[in-house]
């Protein structure tokens, strides 16, 4: 069970003139699943940057239950269950499928690298700890057969599924997804979709996806929040956002990707 | 007297001043075609001064042993150099793979195995090279003027503006950086990429050849003697950011008035320690986004 | 299995020195001196990515402790090597962090540089261009410059650099590293400290090539400035990238390779075409190979187990899929 609410206060980023993302507060409930809409340069990647700690917020806040984390780094979020996926995915592709997967147990607690050479008794539990939690979510995601394969012999449906295993691998408090589906044909779009309701069914956690994908929403999402030229424009319901004229008119009128 | 050898001191001082802007001026020559190489193919060429040693190696058989007019011979030299970094880009920087690190490495074993090379061809003996006008000075105003110093400055000038007209300012300047930021909207526009970047790689076997034949005559020629000036050369490109044009060509001249004005006052020993001393000054001064290599664009 | 198997070929290993001259001897702890300090090498390079020029300088600094403190025991002298190394380590990564690529490859070169600077010119101390000789290390009744004794001395700190090298990999900093080397993207989304895991790859290099240096010093007994200038630092990387970077067995493939190849060329007199032949074996492997031998034959041996598996597929009852 996810405790911790995510608020953000009147976040405002800020790329020399360009202001990509204004002045936006929202709270996100926790174990909900929420879906960030918006055309392309609506500020939604950095919105999820500014929540993961990969861009620097000019003014606002971002709060994690009541602690204030605006200031903290990316490694800090991470190490507070804030984890993130990337439009592109990002992994270690010379590198096996398990390696990738086991590298997220970053977050669970790691004894010191003199402890981790020398393989002491804390390494020993820390090792079981983290090969159970790799093998258990491989598992969960259907990859066990791939767990020896290097990630670039993959398809990209499957690579994204690592990704997923990668930010899955230690629960979560919250997960950052941006456009997990991007690149993905029709019913590949579905499996995703189907995959993320049952994972958080299982396990809840904080979900916020970028989604182009109407349906997808649709389906996915409990609440959510649509983004135009950085400024929030609707937010609640999918269906009520979706239908919303601004949205129609900032969204769907500049054509929106199927 | 004493007013005598505050002149004198001032006269040396003027010429330490002036020694090291020839210098820096060799260097500005130098780096123009680091630069070029870097923003049109994103490498950096190790061997690149050993190119210019072959190109002096060549141009000194042809006219010491083969008695070649010098012109000539210099010329053929300088040609060596060219059809040498041409062939590095076709054999050996085309194909080299998408690894972090891996055209460093290339371009080391290609220093490596030109650098002993021309140690097997031409032996390892020092030898005396061409005057090319160093042997010309006069006194003006109680400073030695060199010719030869006169000949590196003006290289150096003609590098600075010449780059900065053909890089800024000309049309071969626009397919230069399109190529260098996005390849395929080069190809688009009717570049033909890959030619153009051979052929930069050829200018700057010009350059590295023509700066390696006065800096062979100021000191002397041997397989190795270009490898401190290369090392300079790549410390002012670092500086300056081999992304830009302005700051790393004037950082050239800077290095070199730096070298020439630490060893004219701690000893031609210390020019080490002093380069050492202003790299580390400068990474830990510089601010952060000065130092960034481009990132990756959208995380 | 693997255990009766590594006991085989301690056993040989260990035997080795009773049956062969003791130049081979000599040799082969050279090998394995350069092995050490390979290793080293690969972990801030060949995982961490890290192009580092400052290896043999780091080799140099062990090597000139021990020309340095022959009156001190061994136990305090290896410590002592450790620590020094360790900081230095820590010097040449802090200014270094916000750097990739040429930059970083060009101030550890300057590092490099320095180093022989300071070698040259603290000639009562090091002995200048000259170099030092270093008397030999008592150990029991004989000292680290009988060969045999010596291969002993430097087996035991060989299997440890291995041993140790081996268990990196199967670590979450062993992770971390590659990692740092591959996204550091990735790296910072799942939480590694990039910094932290920088200084640790330089330090714990910077110790492998400082004991390394140590064990030179004190089983070749003399050390002078070119052994630890900017050549031999390529010549590590060689080492790392030839043998297959992230690869203990490679390290020692490529450590062999560096040490070997150039006294062939020196037993057919011609020691001045290794350089040349370094050079190319570089460029050819990076170019075509660039995972490195060990990347070849494992895929090589990969290839062949396939071919033999769809033989014997074809040659057995076809059953339904």
């Amino acid at each position: 069970m996810t405790q911790a609410r995510l608020t953000v206060e009147d976040l405002t980023v800020r790329y020399g003139a360009l202001q990509a993302v204004r002045d936006i507060s929202a709270t996100f409930q926790p174990d909900s699943i929420v879906g960030l809409i918006g055309p392309n340069g609506a500020g939604k990647t950095t919105l999820l940057n500014a929540l993961s700690g990969f861009t620097d917020i000019t003014s606002g806040r971002v709060r994690l239950g009541e602690r204030d984390i605006t200031r903290l780094s990316g490694q800090a979020r991470v190490a507070l269950g804030i984890v993130r996926s990337f439009q592109t995915v990002r992994l270690l592709e010379d590198e096996s499928v398990f390696l990738n997967v086991a590298l997220g147990c970053e977050r669970n607690p790691q004894p010191t690298v003199v402890e981790q050479i020398f393989s002491l008794p804390r390494q020993w539990r820390a090792r079981r700890r983290d090969l159970a939690a790799t093998y258990q979510i491989l598992d969960t995601l259907g990859l066990s057969e791939f767990a020896g394969r290097a990630v670039a012999e993959l398809p990209y449906a499957t690579r994204r599924l690592v990704e997923l295993a990668r930010i899955l691998v230690v629960h979560p408090e919250v997960v950052l997804l941006d456009e997990p589906a991007a690149g993905s044909d029709r019913a590949e779009r579905d499996l995703m979709g189907r995959t993320l309701r049952q994972l958080h069914a299982r396990e809840p956690f904080t979900m916020i996806v970028v989604e182009h994908d109407v349906d997808v929403v649709r389906k996915l999402c409990s609440y959510a929040i649509a983004l135009d030229s950085g400024a929030m424009i609707a937010s609640g319901e999918p269906d009520v956002v979706l239908e919303n004229d601004r949205v129609q008119e900032a969204y769907f009128g500049v054509g929106h990707r199927a | 007297m004493p007013a005598v050898l505050a002149v004198g001191s001032l006269g040396n001082t003027l010429q330490v001043i002036l020694g090291g802007l020839a210098t820096g001026g060799l260097y500005a020559v130098l780096l123009l075609g680091v630069i070029v190489v870097f923003q049109v193919s994103k490498n950096v060429n190790f061997a690149y001064g050993e190119l210019g040693v072959i190109g002096a190696f060549v141009g000194y058989v042809l006219y010491s042993t083969l008695h070649w007019p010098t012109p000539l011979a210099l010329a053929l030299g300088v040609a060596a150099a060219v059809v040498l970094a041409a062939v590095t880009d076709l054999t050996l920087i085309r194909r080299i793979p998408d690894r972090q690190g891996f055209d460093l490495v290339v371009t080391l074993g290609a220093l490596l195995l030109l650098t002993a090379g021309t140690d097997v061809v031409f032996g390892s003996a020092d030898r005396q090279y061409l005057n090319l006008f160093s042997d010309k000075a006069r006194i003006v105003g109680g400073v030695y003027i060199n010719a030869g110093d006169l000949l590196s400055l003006g290289l150096g000038l003609v590098a600075l503006v010449g780059g900065h007209l053909i890089v800024n300012e000309t049309g071969l300047g626009v397919s230069l950086r399109a190529s260098a930021e996005d390849p395929a909207i080069a190809r688009s526009m009717g570049i033909d990429v890959l030619s153009l970047r051979t052929a930069v790689w050829a200018a700057s076997g010009l350059l590295a050849a023509v700066a390696s034949m006065v800096i062979a005559s100021r000191l002397v020629l041997d397989a190795r003697y270009m490898t401190p000036v290369i090392i300079n050369v790549f410390i002012a490109g670092m500086l300056g950011g081999l992304d830009r044009y302005w700051p790393p060509m004037l950082a050239a001249f800077g290095v070199g008035l730096y070298n020439s004005l630490a060893g004219y006052i701690f000893g031609s020993d210390a020019s080490t320690p002093a380069l050492f001393i202003l790299v580390l000054a400068v990474l830990i001064i510089a601010p952060k986004r000065f130092l960034e290599e481009r990132h990756e664009a959208r995380a | 299995m693997r255990i009766a198997a590594s006991i085989v070929v301690m056993a040989f290993v260990g035997l080795l020195p009773f049956a062969l001259d003791s130049y081979w001897v000599f040799t082969l702890s050279e090998v394995m001196i350069y092995a050490i300090a390979t290793i080293g090498l690969d972990i801030v390079f060949g995982r961490a990515g890290q192009l580092s020029l400052a290896q043999a300088s780091f080799f140099g600094l062990g090597a000139y402790l021990a020309a340095l403190t022959t009156t001190l025991p061994a136990g305090l002298q290896f410590l002592l090597v450790v620590a020094t190394a360790m900081i230095a380590g820590a010097v040449v990564a802090i200014p270094t962090l916000r750097l990739s690529g040429l930059r970083l490859a060009l101030v550890t070169l300057l590092f490099g540089e320095l180093f022989i600077w300071a070698l040259d010119h603290l000639g009562s101390l090091t002995g200048g261009t000259q170099g030092l000789v270093v008397p030999a290390l008592a150990i029991g009744d004989s000292n680290s410059q009988d060969p045999t004794y010596g291969y002993m001395l430097v087996l035991f700190f060989a299997v440890a650099a291995t041993l140790t090298a081996v268990q990196i990999s199967r670590t979450q900093f062993g992770r971390r590293l590659l990692a740092v080397r591959d996204s550091e993207v990735a790296a910072r989304s799942v939480g590694i400290g990039l910094v932290r895991t920088k200084v640790a790859a330089f330090m714990l290099s910077a110790i492998f090539a400082g004991v390394a240096g140590w064990l030179y010093a004190h089983v070749v007994g003399f050390v002078a400035p070119p052994t630890f200038d900017l050549f031999p630092s390529v010549y590590f990387l060689i080492a790392v990238i030839l043998g297959g970077a992230g690869r203990v067995a490679g390290s020692w493939l490529g450590a062999a390779y560096i040490v070997l190849i150039p006294q062939a060329f020196s037993i057919i007199g011609q020691s001045n075409l290794f350089p040349i032949l370094g050079g190319g074996v570089l460029i050819l492997v990076a170019l075509l190979l660039p995972g490195g031998l060990m990347d070849g034959a494992t895929r090589t041996a990969g290839w062949i187990r396939a071919r033999y598996a769809a033989m014997r597929q074809m040659s057995s009852n076809r059953r339904p899929a």
